[in-house]
């Protein structure tokens, strides 16, 4: 997650002196891109799985025997059977719930919070500025993820909204950083000063005029990121600490897998789906990206 | 310059004190009592209870806790864990795992990140260039914990080229699996990187002088372009120095390799906040000395932000 952030704040620091561009023409540009027509089709299709799972399997991922335990392909079950002898594909159709929720969810509160903390710490230096760098300083000098270890090991009942609400908590303060260097590029154009003087209240300026020019390096950065969401939320599975059974997640499929190496077809088909879904995520991303970018634009 | 140290030292030690005492705060707040949990089944007798609690100054109030351990990690008497290892051995064994597989690691990726990232961005829109885009793609992608499983699954059990787990066959054979994949998988973030600003330096006013004044190729290379195409790359390497203790959890667990990932999960898991406390402790102090010498750094390539 903090590669990625790096790179995106690295790179995506000039989007901010682009003009904006409309809705309709960001999606004009963007179905003009194959890979992005390819990889929406792919999510869309997660989408559904995470959705009406039933769609995809009329097999109840929970009906398990015993016999079947770890057994390979075989006609009407793809995937194989689980430890437990349950079906693998209907297994793995389910586990793209809980990806799909926390990375959408995550990635969309995370840009809202870093959005306004950093609109906030970019147009009231002083004391708010103070407040709230402070406050990142501290959460950047400490691995994020021993603090979502700490804190989801102390939570007893751990779901997904538990799960979104620690990894908001942590995650802002790389998005607040790069959005707060943006507004300070822009807290003094034309615009704002025009605004100003005709007594428009902050409030307003902030959300009519700072924010729809100041939001493209963060947009960026949030949909390359989304994909990060995915692993990060089944390595916290992995390490015991996130979903629990009787959820079924790819993360807890990894970690079942991580024992039982002489079966891969446990560790394959999920690891195939998450990589397939983080990586759609990532090249809509670098479409987004791509789009918003002043320098390709005519 | 030893002023600027300094200065920047005095303004970490109150972010220290507000880390160390939140970590140790929902530490503290974890449910459960830690001794239990150790003795698992069994019925302890309250005397042997009570001495223990005593021992790990568990009665104490929470402050109280605090500032104790606090004043075991300055003073360096850092006890027993509560299953009686003695803290500054399991240091002294754990904290050179971790350094070797981060030394590992990091000259994989700073090796082909700064070879394939030069290459693509002097060639630009070649071979290279072109794959190099689509490698970061896939790279920054695919969730480490695939990458890592489907390394060990392929090169460890099936090819058997390298020990599948554990730290037996010592340095750097063990290493070398894990390293490699944390090396493959972060180059890529720092080819693109270095590749980009290359790009943007090589078009730059003070190249085409350089050039005009007829200097020779290698010297605007290594004395002009290189040290100003440099600055964001070393800003990329610090930030990911800083986030390899957070990475090294998820290693050491995967590879089992016995480091300081691994020790603060452990510490975590069994409410050892003493332990947690001064694992966070270690981890702070290395963020603040890497972001200091990335400043530092940055100033000897950047005289216009050198530090007085």
């Amino acid at each position: 997650m903090s590669d990625v952030q790096a790179v995106v704040g690295a790179e995506a620091q000039e989007l901010g002196d682009g003009r904006t561009l409309s809705n309709r023409e960001l999606l004009r540009a963007l179905l003009r891109k194959p890979q992005f027509i390819v990889c929406s089709l792919l999510l869309l299709i997660f989408f559904t799985m995470a959705a009406v799972p039933k769609a995809f399997t009329s097999v109840d991922p929970r009906y398990c025997q015993l016999t079947n335990s770890r057994q390979g392909r075989s006609p009407g079950h793809l995937f194989g059977f689980d430890i437990q002898g349950c079906d693998y594909f209907a297994n793995v159709v389910y586990g793209a719930r809980p990806s799909v929720l926390v990375s959408i969810c995550a990635s969309f509160g995370v840009f809202l919070l870093a959005g306004s903390l950093g609109l906030l710490a970019g147009y009231f230096p002083g004391f708010v500025d103070g407040l709230i760098s402070r406050t990142a300083d501290v959460l950047f000098s400490i691995p994020g993820i021993v603090v979502l270890i700490v804190i989801l090991n102390s939570v007893a009942d751990r779901s997904i909204w538990i799960i979104v609400g620690v990894i908001l908590l942590i995650g802002w303060p790389g998005g607040m950083r790069l959005m707060r260097a943006t507004v300070f590029s822009v807290r003094n154009r034309e615009y704002v000063l025009a605004a100003r003087s005709i007594g428009v209240p902050p409030v307003r300026i902030l959300r009519k005029h700072v924010f729809p020019n100041a939001m493209a390096p963060l947009l960026a950065m949030t949909t390359l990121g989304i994909g990060g969401m995915v692993g990060l939320e089944a390595a916290l599975t992995f390490l015991g600490v996130g979903l629990q059974p009787p959820s079924i997640s790819w993360g807890s499929q990894f970690g079942v897998a991580a024992s039982y190496r002489d079966t891969p077809h446990l560790f394959i088909w999920p690891a195939l789906f998450i990589s397939t879904m983080t990586i759609s995520f990532m090249i809509i991303g670098d479409s987004i990206r791509d789009a918003l970018d002043p320098k390709l634009l005519r | 310059m030893i002023r600027f140290v300094l200065r920047r030292v005095i303004a970490a030690i109150p972010i220290g004190l507000v880390v160390t005492l939140g970590v140790f705060a929902l530490v503290f707040a974890m449910p459960g009592d830690p001794l239990r949990e150790l003795a698992g089944d069994k019925p302890i007798p309250a005397a042997v209870l009570a001495a223990k609690r005593a021992q790990y100054h568990l009665d104490d109030p929470f402050i109280v806790q605090y500032l104790l351990s606090m004043k075991d990690i300055i003073t360096g008497h850092f006890g027993t864990t509560f299953a009686g290892a003695d803290i500054a051995d399991q240091l002294r064994l754990r904290i050179p795992v971790t350094l070797k597989l981060t030394v590992l690691a990091n000259a994989f990726q700073w090796t082909l990140g700064l070879f394939f990232g030069i290459y693509a961005g002097f060639k630009r829109n070649g071979l290279v260039d072109r794959s190099l885009l689509l490698a970061t793609l896939v790279l920054l992608a695919v969730p480490g914990l695939v990458a890592y499983f489907a390394a060990q699954f392929l090169f460890g059990v099936q090819l058997k080229w390298f020990p599948v787990s554990g730290v037996l066959e010592g340095f750097p054979r063990s290493y070398l699996l894990p390293a490699l994949v944390i090396g493959v998988l972060g180059f890529a973030g720092l080819a693109r990187l270095l590749r980009t600003s290359i790009v943007e330096t090589v078009n730059a006013d003070f190249v085409k002088t350089a050039r005009a004044k007829g200097l020779g190729e290698q010297r605007v290379l290594w004395r002009h372009i290189l040290p100003n195409a440099l600055l964001p790359v070393v800003t990329f390497i610090g930030l990911d120095l800083a986030g390899m203790f957070g990475g090294a959890i998820i290693t050491e667990s995967i590879f089992n390799l016995p480091g300081l990932g691994q020790f603060m999960f452990q510490a975590i898991k069994l409410k050892e906040g003493g332990v947690v406390v001064l694992l966070s402790t270690l981890a702070f102090i290395s963020f603040i000395v890497i972001n200091l010498l990335v400043d530092l750094l940055y100033g000897v390539l950047d005289p216009r932000v050198r530090n007085v």
